[in-house]
C-alpha cells in the first residue's frame, strides 16, 4: 500500500471523526491542533485557536485571570502542546479537516487538467507573513475586548474570518454562516470579509496546493513546537542524489527539498510525504516517531510511478 | 582524368566501407555466438539477441510502425517522444571497426563511440537522415552535428538542445524547461499537431511500467540471477522495439530468473558507457570473478533516469515535471555540480555490501576521466577499494586489464 | 622432501624458482618463447638437476604472470599482483609497504597495508613507455648491453632531457640528440630519470614514508634506481635478486 493510499485513509477517518464524530459522542477537546471547527454541529472536537481567543485563552487571561479558570485555561494549552508535539505536522498533512477540502480543490484543478502555479520563494515569504499577522489579532484583540477597548462583536476575530467557519458547517448541514450579518456595521463588514477571504481562499486554493496553508496561524503555531516534535520528517543528505523529485511532487514546493541540507522541515511543510514517496535513494528521506523509521524513502518501491489513468 | 581519378577514390572508400561492414558484423556476431552459447543463456531471450542483430533505423522504423527519432544522450524526455508518436533511438555505437574507420580522419584522443557513429552514418543509409535530438552534453556530442554533416550530408535535421551545466541552480532549471517547451513545438510541428497531455500521461505510464520492469531486473543482478553481460545485452535492446511489447518481454524473461546462478566478489561499475558489441569488459569482470551488483553507466542502470512521479497532471506541469527529472536527475559527469553521484556509489556499500568499484575511462571520454579521480579519493576515505581502467574499443589489451581485474578480484576477497 | 616450484611466465622471461620451507634454493630464468610451459618445465628439471634432487621432488607448483593459464601441471594460480605482493614483503621482512615493479610490457605500483596485504595498486594502461621493453629498445639503439646501463649513466657528462614517454618518439628524440653529440652515458642518465619521472607519475600522492621497493629485471640497474631516488625523494630498496620476487611470490602462495 502507498503511502498516499494510507494517507488518505488516515484524512477520511480523520475527517469523519473531526466533523461528525460529536453525533456519536466523540469529542476530542477543545485543543486540536487543526481545524476541527467548533462553528459544525455534532463536530467531534474543537479547534484550539477558538479557545486561545476565547475563554481558555488569552481573553480569560487578561480579563479575570483568578483560581480555578487559569488551571483550565493552562490544562488544555498543555493539552495542545503535547498533540502538537507528538504529530507534528502531520495534524496539517493527514489531519485537518480543511487540508483536505483542499486537497479536493487540487483535485479538481488536476481533472480540469490545468496547470498548478508557483509562487516564488520570496512571494512565499510575504503572503507567509499573513499568519503572524492573524497570530497577532488573535493574541491582541481578546484582551482588548475584554478591556473594553474594542466592541464585543469583534469577539473571536480570527474565527469570524476564518473560511472554515464558512465551509466546513456545510458538510453538516449548517448554512447559516454563508448569510450576511446585518446585526450592526461591525458584524456587516465581518461578514463581508469572511465572504471575501472564503471566496479568494478558494480560488487561490483551486491554482495552488494548499494556499491557505500558508496563511494558517495553527500552523506557526505547531511550527513553533519544532524542537519537541516526535514526529519528524529527516534527510540523509549523504544518501541524496539530487535529482529533484521531492521538490517537484511537494505540495508546498518547500525550495529546499532537494539541497544538500539536513533539515528540510521548513514551517511550510505539511508532512504530506509526497517528497518520501517520491525519491528514488534509499533512506534519503524517512518520516520518523520518536527516532524510530514509520516510513522511508527506498530505490526499490515503485508505488508512487503511476501505471493506470 | 579527374573523373576517373575520383571514381577510384570513391571505390576505395567503398570497398573500405564494405569491409569495415565486414568487421562489424563479424564482432557482433562472434558477441551474439557468445551470448547465446553462455550456459545462462535461454532460448525465449532471442528475442533480445534478435533486436541486436539489427539495429538499422530502417528496420526498427518497420518494427515500430514509427518514424524514428534519433538520440544522443540521455537527457531528452524520451516520454514527450512517444507521445508524438515517434520511436526514440538512442544512436549508439560499440563496434571496434567502426571508430577505428573513423580514426583515419578524426583525432586520436576523440570519443570512440562518437567516431564509430560517424562510420555508422555511412554504413546505415537511414540514419543520417530523418531527425535527431541532440542535448548539449559532452564537446564531442556538441560538435558531432557539425562533422557528421561533413561525413555523410544527409537530408535529416537536427534539435539541440542547450543543457545547462549546471542542474541545481535554479536558473539552469528555467532554462532547460525552456528547452524542453521548445522541443515540444519541434516535435509538434514534424507530426503537424499539437501535444496531447493524455497521450503524455500514458506515455509516463508506460515508461514506468518499462523502469519497474528494470528494477526487477537490477534486483536479478544484485542477487546474482542475473549476469552482467546479459543486463548489458537486454538494456541495450531498449530502443530497438515498441516499448510495450520491450517491457512484455522483459516482464516474462523475469519470471524465469528465480535461480541464484552467479557469485563473486561484489563491485560496482561506474565510469563511460559500454555498448553492444564491445562487450570486452563485461566478459573480462564475470572470467575475473568480479560480480557487479549495480552500476552507474548511462547505458545501462542510467538508461533514462527512472520513473516518472507527477502530481500536476497540465501539459506545462507534465513538461515542467520531465524536464526537471531529465536534468536535475542525471548523473552525467558533463555536469558542473555533480558532487552527489558518489552518494549513489556509497549507498551500494550498505546496500549491497559492494567492496570495491571498477571505473572505466572509455580513451578520449574527458568528462569520466576527470571525475574518475575526485569519486576515487571520496570512496577512499570511505572504505572502498578503486580500480580505474582506461581503455577504448581496441582488444590488445585484454591481458593487461585481465591481470588487473583479477588482482583486484583477489584483493577484495583478501586471497 | 617438500619442494615447492613457483613459475612466472613474463611477457619477456620465464622465471623458475624452487623453494623449501620458504627458503630459496634455486632460481633460474630464460627469455620467454612459445612453449611457455615446456621452457618452465625444463627450467625447473635444471634446477632439480643442479640440486642433485630427483625430478619427481617438487611436491607443488604455482604458476603467476600472463602465461599462468598455459600451465596444466599448477595447482595454484595467482595473478602477479598478489605473487608480488607475498613474495616482496616476506623478502623485505615485513617492511616493505610501496613496491615498484618494472615488467617486460608494464610497470605496477603495489600499496601494502602492515600485514603485506595489497591495499591498493596501479598498471599502466596500453603504452609501454618505461618498461622492460623500452630499455630493450634503446639497448639496441645504443648498441649497449642493458647492463652497462648504471655504469655509462655515472659517466655522463651533460644534462639533458628526454621530453617523450613515448617508446616510438623517445626513438626519433635519442636518434636526433646522437646527431647533436650527446653521449651514450648522457642519454642513458636522461632515459632513467624519463622513466623515474613516470613512474613518480603514477605514484602521484601516495606518502612512502616507508621508501619503496623496486623489483622486476630492470632493478639491476642502479642508474634507475638512483634515477627514482631523485625523482621520488624517498629511499628505493633493491633485493639482490629482484627478478625472482614474483616467482617466489607464486611459491609461497603453496602455503
Amino acid at each position: 500500500m502507498s503511502v498516499r493510499r494510507i494517507k488518505n485513509i488516515v484524512q477520511y477517518l480523520s475527517f469523519a471523526i473531526l466533523m461528525y464524530g460529536g453525533r456519536v459522542g466523540v469529542h476530542l477537546g477543545s485543543a486540536l491542533p487543526c481545524f476541527a471547527c467548533p462553528y459544525v454541529p455534532g463536530c467531534g472536537g474543537f479547534c484550539y485557536l477558538m479557545g486561545l481567543q476565547g475563554y481558555i485563552g488569552f481573553g480569560l487571561v487578561a480579563g479575570v485571570a483568578a483560581g480555578k479558570e487559569i488551571l483550565v485555561a493552562l490544562g488544555w494549552f498543555l493539552v495542545f502542546v503535547v498533540s502538537a508535539s507528538l504529530l507534528g505536522k502531520a495534524w496539517c498533512g493527514w489531519i485537518c479537516p480543511f487540508g483536505l477540502i483542499q486537497d479536493w480543490l487540487s483535485w479538481l484543478r488536476k481533472k480540469m487538467g490545468a496547470r498548478e502555479r508557483y509562487i516564488s520563494p520570496e512571494g512565499k515569504k510575504i503572503l507567509g507573513s499573513i499568519k503572524y499577522i492573524f497570530l497577532f489579532l488573535i493574541v491582541l484583540l481578546p484582551p482588548l475586548i475584554t478591556a473594553k477597548i474594542l466592541p464585543p462583536d469583534l469577539y473571536l476575530p480570527f474565527c469570524n474570518i476564518c473560511p472554515g467557519k464558512l465551509i466546513l458547517p456545510l458538510f453538516a448541514g449548517e448554512t447559516k454562516y454563508l448569510a450576511v450579518n446585518l446585526d450592526n456595521a461591525v458584524t456587516l463588514w465581518l461578514s463581508l470579509a469572511l465572504i471575501a477571504v472564503t471566496a479568494s481562499v478558494l480560488v487561490g486554493v483551486y491554482f495552488k496546493d494548499r494556499l491557505f496553508c500558508l496563511f494558517c496561524p495553527l500552523l506557526a503555531l505547531i511550527h513553533i513546537l519544532r524542537p519537541l516534535t516526535a514526529l519528524r520528517l529527516v534527510k540523509e543528505p549523504s544518501a541524496c542524489l539530487g535529482c529533484g523529485n521531492c521538490r517537484r511532487n511537494c505540495q508546498m514546493d518547500v525550495a529546499i527539498i532537494d539541497q544538500d541540507i539536513a533539515q528540510v522541515q521548513t514551517i511550510e511543510c505539511l508532512d504530506c510525504l509526497r517528497c518520501l514517496e517520491a525519491c528514488p535513494s534509499t533512506g534519503s528521506l524517512s518520516l520518523k516517531f520518536f527516532g524510530f523509521n514509520l516510513f522511508i524513502s527506498s530505490r526499490w518501491v515503485t508505488s508512487a510511478l503511476r501505471l493506470k489513468p | 582524368m579527374t573523373v576517373a581519378m575520383e571514381g577510384g577514390a570513391s571505390s576505395r572508400q567503398a570497398r573500405l566501407l564494405a569491409k569495415t561492414r565486414e568487421k562489424a558484423l563479424s564482432e557482433e556476431k562472434a558477441i551474439l555466438d557468445w551470448l547465446r552459447t553462455r550456459e545462462d543463456y535461454r532460448p525465449n531471450w532471442e528475442y533480445f539477441l534478435e533486436l541486436l542483430a539489427d539495429r538499422r533505423i530502417e528496420t526498427i522504423e518497420a518494427r515500430c510502425q514509427r518514424k524514428a527519432i534519433r538520440l544522443l544522450c540521455n537527457q531528452t524526455p524520451l516520454e514527450l517522444i512517444w507521445a508524438f508518436g515517434f520511436q526514440p533511438v538512442k544512436i549508439v555505437c560499440g563496434s571496434l571497426a567502426e571508430s577505428a574507420y573513423s580514426a583515419r580522419e578524426w583525432p586520436a584522443l576523440m570519443c570512440p563511440l562518437i567516431k564509430g557513429i560517424l562510420t555508422s552514418l555511412e554504413l546505415d543509409p537511414d540514419l543520417a537522415n530523418g531527425s535527431w535530438v541532440t542535448p548539449t552534453s559532452c564537446d564531442w556530442v556538441v560538435k558531432f552535428w557539425e562533422i557528421s554533416q561533413k561525413v555523410k550530408p544527409g537530408s535529416g535535421t537536427v534539435k539541440f538542445l542547450e543543457l545547462p551545466h549546471l542542474k541545481q541552480r535554479p536558473e539552469s532549471q528555467k532554462r532547460w524547461l525552456e528547452e524542453i517547451k521548445a522541443l515540444n513545438l519541434y516535435l509538434a510541428q514534424l507530426k503537424g499537431k499539437k501535444i496531447d497531455r493524455h497521450k503524455l500521461i500514458e506515455a509516463i505510464q508506460a515508461l514506468n511500467r518499462a523502469w519497474m520492469a528494470i528494477i526487477e531486473l537490477k534486483k536479478a543482478r544484485l542477487e546474482g540471477r542475473l549476469s552482467l553481460s546479459w543486463f548489458l545485452a537486454i538494456i541495450g535492446t531498449f530502443f530497438f522495439d515498441r516499448l510495450d511489447r520491450w517491457t512484455s518481454q522483459v516482464e516474462s524473461l523475469i519470471e524465469d530468473l528465480t535461480e541464484k546462478r552467479f557469485s563473486g566478489v561484489k563491485v560496482f561499475l561506474a565510469g563511460s558507457p559500454i555498448f553492444f558489441p564491445n562487450f570486452k569488459l563485461p566478459a573480462l569482470m564475470e572470467e575475473a570473478g568480479l560480480m557487479v551488483v549495480a552500476d552507474d553507466l548511462c547505458s545501462a542502470e542510467r538508461i533514462f533516469p527512472g520513473g516518472q512521479v507527477f502530481e500536476d497532471t497540465s501539459e506545462w506541469g507534465l513538461l515542467a515535471s520531465l524536464a526537471g527529472r531529465y536534468h536535475q536527475g542525471c548523473l552525467c559527469p558533463t555536469f558542473g555540480d555533480n558532487e552527489r553521484r558518489v552518494h549513489n556509489i556509497l549507498a551500494q556499500q550498505q546496500e549491497a555490501q559492494i567492496l570495491g568499484v571498477v571505473f572505466v575511462v572509455l580513451k578520449g571520454c574527458h568528462p569520466y576521466d576527470l571525475e574518475s579521480s575526485t569519486i576515487e579519493s571520496t570512496l577512499k576515505d570511505r572504505g572502498l577499494r578503486f580500480l580505474r581502467l582506461e581503455t577504448d574499443y581496441a582488444t590488445e589489451d585484454r591481458q593487461n586489464l585481465f591481470t588487473r581485474l583479477e588482482a583486484f578480484g583477489h584483493s577484495l576477497a583478501g586471497v | 622432501m617438500a619442494i615447492k616450484a613457483g613459475f612466472d611466465l613474463g611477457s619477456t622471461a620465464v622465471k623458475v624458482i624452487l623453494t623449501e620451507d620458504e627458503k630459496i634454493l634455486w632460481s633460474g630464468h630464460s627469455p620467454t618463447a612459445p612453449g611457455q610451459e615446456a621452457l618452465a618445465k625444463s627450467l625447473m628439471a635444471k634446477g632439480l638437476s643442479e640440486l642433485g634432487l630427483q625430478s619427481d621432488s617438487v611436491s607443488q607448483v604455482a604458476a603467476t604472470g600472463y602465461g599462468k593459464g598455459l600451465v596444466g601441471l599448477a595447482e595454484r594460480r595467482i595473478d602477479e599482483i598478489q605473487a608480488n605482493a607475498l613474495g616482496l614483503f616476506k623478502l623485505s621482512g615485513g617492511g616493505a609497504r610501496h613496491i615498484i615493479n618494472i615488467g617486460g610490457q608494464d610497470i605496477k605500483l603495489i600499496h601494502l597495508d602492515e600485514r603485506g596485504r595489497v591495499s591498493d595498486f596501479k598498471m599502466n594502461d596500453k603504452c609501454a613507455a618505461g618498461t622492460g621493453r623500452f630499455f630493450e629498445l634503446v639497448a639496441r639503439l645504443l648498441d649497449t648491453p642493458i647492463a652497462e646501463f648504471a655504469r655509462l649513466s655515472q659517466e655522463a657528462s651533460q644534462e639533458i632531457t628526454l621530453n617523450s614517454t613515448c617508446v616510438v618518439f623517445a626513438e626519433s628524440e635519442m636518434v636526433s640528440l646522437m646527431a647533436k653529440g650527446a653521449g651514450n652515458g648522457d642519454i642513458i642518465k636522461a632515459l632513467h630519470a624519463s622513466v623515474a619521472r613516470r613512474v613518480a607519475a603514477m605514484l602521484a600522492r601516495a606518502d612512502l614514508s616507508f621508501g619503496v621497493w623496486l623489483d622486476g629485471g630492470p632493478a639491476l640497474n642502479q642508474g634507475l634506481v638512483r634515477a627514482l631516488e631523485d625523482e621520488l625523494l624517498t629511499e628505493v630498496f633493491v633485493l639482490d635478486n629482484p627478478q625472482f620476487t614474483v616467482a617466489y611470490g607464486a611459491a609461497l602462495s603453496l602455503n
